[in-house]
């Protein structure tokens, strides 16, 4: 491989592990902060990515897309209110399996209704203008699109990031994450919390679906597509943990890069994934950010 | 769910006794009924093809089978989700390697279905206890998510191994003839499976399965009352695949093909929501469960084919929301509505105790119950002793070349301000926690770093600052299973694990004054009690030396002088050793022999209750700090 | 706490009183039928509704319900009225089969019309043979349905170019391109396998100077497949072939174009690309489909034109707003084939309709007659190929220019080597189950 090629299959990489980082951000901060395993994610996902297309069709060019966005970050974030209060706040004290299925079964509905709204044919929309060019280094050709996903995941990063550590908010999340039995003898208003966190999360699904629709057919299976491999990449790098998140994100979308040009990896350039997962929580249970847990 | 509230009145209008057989009556009948259904499909199908000749009566006998097969797999899912407290995603692929075992002995070596079918729950079982081991490296949600990896990885192998088919998978498996009519297959299915079925259910009931279940009501006691955690749940594990392994075998058998597909994670959706529609606390639940959702399966699909998963969704949400139960619960459901409907109170509202147990307390009786075992150590000898023993959790040095000795016969007591490491050093001293440096050497043996169950079983007993029960066995059950766990019983697969020390249980339970509530669930029970079944465990386990982490906190004087009553007489009597860790000065100066001072994670000073109120160095530290409490 | 147990129980019993209305009322919708019939008779499918291949499950379950109506506005099947019987199979095997068990022994479907994909139709296949009942295939198309010893079902019978025909087809686009370098990409299962197996041994025919550049093992994407084709699209660049040959499909093939014309928005100049295609990738992305693509289609409605289509296309818009896929076109037909044979055979007797099936022609949508020959039960239909251009205006989706309507009799697989594969007389390509009949003593032979 030329050193050319090699950037080239890099920054592929770059661009699966940004796609992949996007839609997990959200997936791993409630994770980590609600102890919930979120199937719904991939729904809001989807309800987002769904928005932006037909805002984006119907206002045209730059503008749309932007509008849809936005309004896809806000729709988004009011139906993950209305999950968390109306649901997920019900089934907090149950096992956690009680949690999977209440928000598999929203997956299931949340489903059947895209279907009903938007059909069963795939929604595609053209990225705005000012991110739809395409570079060229080394006689390669490089996706504008691309990196501009990259960009958002990288300002995604530094946006959750500061989040965590720079707002009092960010410091209760973390309790959360990191001692869930302490936050509920030291004053915080847990519910409110919760909620915040899910909104957020829910935002970030919706900012993941948003930004992905240009690049993507959108349509109404997209929802479990990705959840497998954000799953996977969330346990990689740490529940809760936006920096283990990217690493994560950063090894599996490499690993799938090169994997599949390789006579001898291609087969298994999605086992590897599930490989280093379980490679990794073998070594360190609580994964390469994460914190351990209490065994007893 | 309810909230033990502490003296409410006992409300029902019937005796305890008689609501329990009333409730046990209708789950018998549910049992027979559900038995006598699956005994009669085949019949009843006749029978409707009668009056519809269009239906084939295949189809439901056929419908049945599957229902069995999901049943049995259904019903090993909850050995590790209702009995153990696992979640596990990795449920289908042993199912699919079970299928796989089958087929693929079939096409490649022209092995008998029936010969595979043998083999299937071991290659199962194999698997199981292979990726198991990596699975249990993790807890709790890791633990799930690394099955969850494993699930993909064995689908991956099995969708890209083409000796096995690969994406194909095996088709055209045939059956012996006597198999090949839907009838005979159904109740060869029904015989396999409910034989395995008979056998789920003796390991449950075993005292194996009590462990299971004190493990799923609480790690941490269970390890503490001496019980291999990881091992029994690795042993869990490797059952509950070997029996998805005979189901997926009979799969293979009734369906005549095995496909990657099978592995595929969102296949465990099955299982799960299946165990959730019947219920994972009664072991038949799911097995209710499973015919429920076969029937609405069929109905559904049927019905709505557009909608099918709108439906399901509703169905799945309602169950978590409203019934979280099960459908096996639903009788108790059904009594709620019926006592609302009749304007009283809630029929399945349980007796509340009264808090008064400690109070009641017989001290003679409990000291003599309890059992604890002869002094192996000479009076006055050492029986633990630490040697610098430190930890630092990051920065903060929390336990610092502590060396301590703790005589036979003492009752030692830790004081010292919060944040003294007390805490961390009885986590040290059980194997909660291992230590960075130095050594613990109990009644002879060095068990520094060893497992807390090792610990445990090696005497030394704990209760915690948090009371650490198992909220939802009963009363007696907390002692029974701490005394099977003690005495080496839970190892064994057979048996009755209800009737074994039985006695010696509601014996303890009466001297500590709980005997009225020996058949209620202890989470039910007021937190005075609770704290009174926690000391009742300590004493069950028969340890030489027992932690008490700040024992009398939150109860009344009369009680806590009490409680120290008993503590102090199974010290004289019994030759109980002591070292616990108190705020109340009064109790400590009561009850304590020797005084060790904590300050910042060191030992500060150690004496005679008396040298130690008189140390200026105490007085300056601790109640300082104490003061400062005070006034804050 | 007592009241939120209640309220709990009233909800519940809330919940109970609506199941019971709903099961109620669904019970008895389906049983009336008008005077002029002598009864009902069901034609089942169980295909995709939900899932990843819900976009072609549900083009087809509208077009066989047009077909149904169709059929029943000319007196029905041997008077009876026909009615289709749907189940969604959500993409998985597991329901595909229970389905089929559902449709065939609780709904007594007297026929059904073949699943989507290539994994559901092989699990269907044996249950549809054990119970005698006509499967009319009309999408999923490995040719190892219908020659494979253990797949081998005479009572299923292939309405659509099968992956040996298709192939083929791709291999001669290919090679009138006069391509030297192609690089190949496939999904990683029997479909894929298969219809690359085909391309490969048809181009080294047709072109022997050609040489595919990517090593065979990194052919295939492996599944699920990942929304990202940053690798495969960054390995065309490192290759630089003179052609790129796909038959990946769906959301598979929409995201890697897209993805690709991102990266680069002449990437379809420099890398010309010959792939399967469907109506649904074209209206899927509309004006952003590249032209210039060689595709090679099934039946495409807008290349097929004729009176009949022309009819069938304005019906189905104005029912379903839509634009027919080729798996719309080819169900319709599928279910014509059953009607038409059932009728000449006066009974729904699966035996009697198969003799009035094999060996017989029948007039299709396509605009031509095809007939099921008795070696594989394939329909010798064709296939179309062309390059997409504009349709100027008259579609909002690029049509084909220069289309060719292949003749299935030029494609359909050699008797020789059919009787070859059933008699298992192949070698097995590394896959116990996936033959290849380039591996065929009359292939090698030449």
């Amino acid at each position: 491989m030329s050193p050319g090629q090699l950037l080239l299959f890099a920054v592929g990489g770059l661009a699966t592990a940004a796609y992949l980082f996007i839609v997990t951000a959200g997936l791993s901060l409630v994770f980590g902060a609600l102890r919930i395993i979120n199937m719904a994610h991939g729904s809001l996902y989807m309800i987002a990515a769904f928005v932006t297309v037909v805002v984006a069709n119907r206002l045209g060019a730059s503008f749309g897309f932007w509008t849809g966005l936005l309004l896809a970050v806000m729709l988004t974030g009011v139906i993950g209110a209305v999950i968390e209060i109306l649901v997920l706040r019900r089934i907090y004290k149950e096992e956690h399996l009680v949690q999977l299925l209440g928000t598999y079964a929203l997956s299931l509905v949340a489903a059947g209704a895209v279907r009903l709204f938007f059909g069963a044919s795939y929604r595609t929309v053209r990225p705005p203008d000012i991110v739809s060019g395409s570079l060229n280094i080394g006689g390669f050709r490089y996706s504008g699109y691309a990196v501009f996903m990259i960009a958002s995941a990288v300002l995604i990063a530094i946006g959750v990031y500061l989040l965590l550590y720079r707002t009092a908010l960010g410091r209760n999340i973390r309790a959360a994450v990191s001692d869930p039995e302490l936050l509920n003898v030291s004053g915080v208003n847990v519910s409110r919390l919760y909620t915040t966190v899910f909104v957020i999360g829910a935002g970030l699904a919706a900012l993941g679906g948003a930004i992905v629709a240009p690049s993507q057919a959108v349509g109404a299976s997209m929802d479990t597509d990705v959840l497998v491999l954000a799953f996977a990449i969330s346990v990689i790098g740490g529940l809760g943990s936006i920096v283990g998140t990217a690493v994560g994100a950063l090894i599996v979308g490499e690993v799938i890069s090169f994997g599949l040009n390789n006579q001898y990896t291609n087969q298994f350039a999605i086992a590897f994934v599930f490989i280093i997962m379980a490679a990794v929580l073998t070594v360190r249970p609580w994964g390469l950010f994460g914190r351990p847990e209490q065994e007893l | 769910m309810s909230s033990p509230d502490a003296g409410r009145p006992q409300t029902s209008r019937l005796p305890a006794w008689l609501r329990r057989a009333r409730r046990g009556r209708l789950r018998l009948a549910v049992t027979v009924l559900l038995v006598l259904f699956a005994l009669l499909i085949p019949p009843l199908s006749g029978f409707y093809e009668q009056l519809n000749p269009d239906v084939s009566s295949k189809f439901y006998i056929f419908l049945g089978t599957s229902a069995l097969v999901l049943a049995l797999w259904s019903v090993s899912y909850n050995l590790m989700l209702g009995y153990t407290g696992m979640v596990s995603y990795a449920h289908a692929a042993y199912f699919g390697v079970g299928a796989y075992t089958v087929a693929f002995l079939f096409k490649r070596f022209q092995l008998p279905a029936l010969e595979g079918l043998v083999l299937a729950p071991v290659v199962a079982a194999a698997v199981g206890l292979v990726t198991g081991l990596v699975a249990l490296r993790a807890v709790r949600l890791y633990f799930s998510l690394l099955t969850l990896a494993i699930s993909q990885l064995l689908f991956s192998i099995a969708f890209s191994w083409c000796t096995i088919g690969c994406d194909n998978g095996i088709h055209g498996i045939q059956l012996p003839d006597q198999l090949s009519d839907y009838t005979t297959l159904y109740y060869f299915v029904g015989a396999v499976v409910g034989i395995a079925m008979l056998i789920m259910f003796a390991v449950v009931r075993s005292p194996f399965g009590a462990a299971l279940a004190a493990i799923r009501e609480n790690r941490r006691r269970a390890s503490a009352i001496g019980l291999n955690v990881k091992a029994y749940e690795l042993t869990v594990f490797t059952l509950a695949s070997l029996f998805a392994g005979l189901a997926g075998g009979l799969f293979a058998v009734f369906q005549q093909e095995a496909y990657p597909e099978l592995l595929y994670w969102t296949n465990n959706a099955q299982p799960i929501v299946v165990a959730l529609l019947g219920g994972t606390g009664a072991f038949l639940g799911p097995a209710l469960g499973a015919f429920i959702y076969t029937v609405l399966d069929n109905a559904i699909s049927k019905q709505f084919p557009y909608q099918f998963d709108v439906i399901l969704g509703a169905i799945v949400l309602g169950v978590v929301l409203l019934v979280p139960g099960g459908v096996w619960d639903a009788p108790a459901l059904l009594g709620a509505l019926r006592a609302r409907i009749r304007g009283g109170e809630d029929e399945e509202q349980q007796a509340e105790s009264t808090g008064e147990a400690i109070r009641r307390i017989d001290v003679a009786k409990a000291v003599k119950a309890g059992a604890i075992e002869s002094d192996a150590v000479p009076r006055g000898e050492t029986l633990l002793r630490l040697d610098g023993l430190s930890k630092a959790f990051g920065g903060l040095q929390a336990v610092q070349s502590v060396s301590l000795q703790v005589k036979q016969g003492d009752r030692h007591a830790i004081i010292g301000p919060n944040g003294a490491g007390k805490s961390t050093l009885f986590d040290l001293i059980t194997g909660r926690l291992k230590p960075d440096s130095g050594r613990v050497v109990f009644d002879g043996r060095d068990i520094t770093g060893k497992p807390a169950h090792t610990i445990a079983r090696s005497g030394i007993g704990r209760a915690f600052q948090i009371t650490s029960i198992f909220p939802r066995l009963t009363v007696r059950q907390n002692l029974q299973y701490a005394m099977l766990a003690n005495r080496g019983d839970t190892r064994r697969l057979l048996g009755w694990a209800d009737r074994i020390h039985r006695e010696d249980a509601l014996e303890l339970l009466d001297a500590v004054g709980l005997g009225a509530y020996a058949d209620l669930p202890a989470g039910q029970l007021s937190h005075g009690d609770q704290r009174a079944i926690e000391i009742a465990i300590s004493l069950a386990l028969g340890s030489k030396l027992v932690l008490l982490d700040e024992p009398t906190a939150g109860m009344s004087p009369y009680e806590t002088e009490k409680a120290m009553e008993l503590v102090r007489r199974l010290a004289t009597e019994r030759g109980l050793t002591l070292l616990f860790c108190e705020h109340d000065m009064q109790v400590v100066f009561g009850t304590a022999r020797t005084v060790t001072v904590m300050h910042l994670g060191r030992i500060l000073t150690e004496g005679t209750p008396d040298q130690v109120r008189s140390d200026p160095e105490v007085q300056k530290v601790y109640l300082g700090v104490e003061l400062e409490e005070a006034g804050a | 706490m007592i009241s939120n147990s209640t309220r709990r129980t009233w909800w519940a019993g809330a919940a109970a009183a609506i199941a019971l209305v709903a099961a109620a009322c669904g019970g008895g919708s389906t049983s009336s039928s008008p005077g002029s019939f002598k009864g009902t008779i069901r034609i089942g499918y169980s295909g995709a509704l939900t899932g990843q291949s819900q976009l072609y499950g549900h083009a087809i379950s509208q077009s066989i319900k047009l077909a149904a109506d169709d059929i029943n506005s000319k007196g029905g099947i041997n008077s009876y009225k026909v009615e289709t019987d749907v189940l969604d199979d959500g993409t998985t095997v597991d329901k595909a089969a229970a389905n089929t068990r559902q449709l065939i022994l609780q709904d007594n479907v007297k026929a059904l019309i073949g699943s989507v994909n290539s994994a559901q139709c092989q699990a269907e296949s044996p249950i549809a043979k054990q119970n005698k009942v006509i499967t009319l295939d009309a999408t999923c198309n490995s040719y190892q349905l219908t020659t494979e010893p253990d797949l081998i079902n005479p009572y299923w019978v292939s309405v659509v170019p099968n992956t040996y025909m298709e192939g083929t087809a791709a291999g001669q686009l290919a090679a009138k391109t006069g391509a030297k370098k192609i690089f190949v990409v496939s999904p990683k299962y029997l479909f894929g396998v298969s219809e690359t197996n085909a391309f490969v041994a048809s181009l080294k025919k047709a072109a022997p100077s050609a040489t595919i550049v990517n090593a065979p093992e990194t052919w295939y994407v492996p599944y699920p497949t990942n929304p990202r084709w940053d690798s495969t699209i960054n390995a065309i660049q490192a290759a630089h072939p003179d052609l790129v040959y796909s038959n990946i499909f769906a959301a598979d093939q929409v995201n890697f174009i897209t993805q690709a014309l991102q990266v680069d928005p002449e990437f379809f100049k420099k890398f010309p690309m010959t792939t399967l295609s469907s109506v649904d990738e074209l209206n899927t992305l509309k004006s952003k489909y590249p032209l210039g693509m060689h595709l090679y289609m099934r039946a495409p409605f807008f290349a097929l034109t004729n009176s009949r289509m022309t009819d069938f296309v304005n019906r189905y818009r104005a029912k379903y707003s839509e634009y027919p896929s080729d798996w719309a076109v080819m169900d319709y037909d599928a279910m014509q084939v059953y009607a038409q044979a059932a009728n000449a055979a006066k009974s729904f007797d699966s035996d009697k309709v198969r003799d009035q099936i094999v060996g017989h022609s029948f007039s299709s949508l396509r605009g031509y007659s095809f007939k099921i020959r008795k070696e594989d039960q394939q329909a010798n239909v064709g296939e179309t190929i062309g390059t997409t251009a504009d349709s100027g205006g008259k579609y909002p989706f690029p049509t084909l220019s220069g289309s060719t309507n292949l003749r299935g009799d030029d494609l359909i697989m050699p008797t020789e080597l059919v009787s070859e594969l059933k008699a298992g007389k192949c070698e097995k390509n590394n896959d116990p189950t996936t033959t290849d009949f380039a591996l065929c003593p009359s292939w090698k032979k030449g």
